[in-house]
């Protein structure tokens, strides 16, 4: 039994932890980008008297809610390299997270922005307020809030989710692990070792939002 | 200041407004009295425009109020509009709900802005709630705290739609005081309610809405005393 271990060490650790960095590195890229599309989406689905652009909205939402993760992952690797354009795997992998997660955001984007209600709408715009200052200073106070849970949920979804970045050679979380378990035959110990660190990475996320929620909630 | 010219409009095939036209001059408190689905409460949203009109005119100032229009901003900034849910802003004191508009509509400097919600905080007695937010005031208190949000942006005109129906009835007589001191300041008001002793005290002539008619109008003694109309008399009637 301890021969297995042999060949594995803190270098490999070490590699692990790196390709955890990787990981956090490509969620937060990806959240974020996703959030900037997820808003747009969420704006125009909400459109009340825009019906072309609630349509285009929720196109985008089922398109891409609707299909596998993996499969836009190959299309964006293997199909734009058919095309042409030869992308790199980082960029490969950027896009199809970006789009999934403006989809996925999106609806929780419009799911905050049809809970505040409508009367706060009216006190704003009675105000005098525009689209826009309404949003910022009406809607948005009580929309982040009912948003912060499924936000949350949906990170802890991103974080597992860019592990099958692993199928286009991108060396992230998972596929440090698949490296490391081919060099030392110790592939229950790295991969529970791999599944402690996506851990260690969700569940501060979960605390975190499980404050914020508390924090936030004061006044409501 | 304004004017309405045969205003109708339909809820789908509902016809809640038939050939509304009245005018209200400065300084006048026209109360609007009726039935529930009368088209009381419908008149005022379409008055600042958040209910659009199919037919007639609507005019602020001489300006014509169009619901979706872009300038309609501008005259929603001089016709104040207090809610019968208050719908005061969660998550923002009694005083930053007053000084919000004042500061992103208006452009005031921050600390003017304060200075003014002060004021009007005060002029409804609710100095002491400045740093309180909404869920922790009495209804009355949240009423007077969106009257002085409304009277923050220096309106011309104020609409009170039902403002003291969802109040307990103890809190009833704070919310009517502050509009009362209100009139007698002269801000031209228009008010729907079911109060009838305050339309009687304060109004400058009442409106009886009736199937989105009006089916009288009148000064307030007349209406109350010498009704004419069937269904004024049988109204009056019923709520006293």
């Amino acid at each position: 039994m301890p021969d297995l271990f042999i060949a594995f060490s803190y270098k490999d650790i070490l590699f692990l932890l790196q390709a955890a960095l990787v990981t956090i590195g490509l969620c937060a890229m990806a959240f974020s980008c996703g959030l900037v599309v997820a808003l747009v989406i969420g704006l125009f689905r909400t459109a009340r008297r825009f019906p072309a652009l609630r349509w285009i909205g929720g196109a985008y939402v089922e398109i891409f809610r609707g299909t596998p993760l993996l499969m836009q992952i190959f299309v964006a690797y293997f199909g734009l390299s058919i095309l042409g354009l030869n992308l790199p795997p980082f960029v490969a992998v950027s896009i199809p997270l970006i789009l999934y997660t403006g989809a996925y955001m999106g609806e929780i984007v419009r799911a905050g922005v049809e809970a505040v209600p409508r009367g706060q709408w009216e006190a704003g715009r009675s105000l005098g307020m525009r689209y826009r200052q309404l949003m910022r200073y009406v809607v948005a106070p009580v929309a982040v809030r009912v948003m912060i849970p499924p936000s949350v949920g949906f990170l802890v979804q991103l974080v597992k989710g860019t592990s099958l970045a692993y199928v286009v050679g991108y060396v992230e979380l998972t596929r440090a692990g698949y490296i490391v378990s081919q060099s030392t035959y110790a592939t229950m110990l790295v991969f529970t070792l791999v599944g402690a660190i996506y851990f260690g990475i969700n569940y501060p996320l979960s605390l975190a939002s499980q404050r914020l929620e508390v924090r936030l909630r004061r006044h409501a | 200041m304004l004017k309405l010219e045969n205003v109708h409009k339909w809820f789908g095939s509902l016809h809640v407004l038939n050939g509304i036209s009245f005018e209200v001059s400065r300084g006048q408190v026209t109360v609007i009295i009726g039935r529930s689905g009368s088209g009381k409460s419908t008149i005022l949203r379409c008055i600042n425009g958040l209910e659009p009109i199919q037919e007639g005119r609507i005019r602020v100032d001489g300006e014509l109020v169009e619901a979706h229009s872009r300038h309609v901003h501008k005259i929603r900034e001089k016709v104040g509009f207090v809610f019968q849910s208050f719908n005061l802003f969660p998550y923002y004191t009694a005083l930053e709900n007053v000084s919000l508009a004042p500061r992103i509509v208006k452009g005031l400097p921050a600390a003017e802005a304060r200075t003014v919600a002060e004021q009007m905080l005060a002029r409804v007695g609710l100095s002491d709630k400045l740093a309180v937010y909404p869920d922790k005031l009495s209804g009355g208190q949240q009423q007077r705290v969106a009257i002085a949000r409304a009277l923050a942006m220096k309106p011309e005109l104020m609409l009170f739609d039902e403002v003291t129906s969802a109040l307990d009835p103890e809190l009833v007589g704070e919310v009517l005081k502050v509009m009362q001191d209100l009139a007698e300041g002269g801000m031209t008001m228009i008010v729907v309610t079911h109060e009838m002793g305050f339309a009687r005290r304060v109004g400058s002539r009442v409106l009886f809405f009736h199937e989105g008619q009006i089916a009288e109008e009148g000064p307030p003694d007349q209406i109350f005393t010498d009704p004419r109309n069937e269904n004024l008399r049988t109204f009056i009637q019923s709520i006293l």
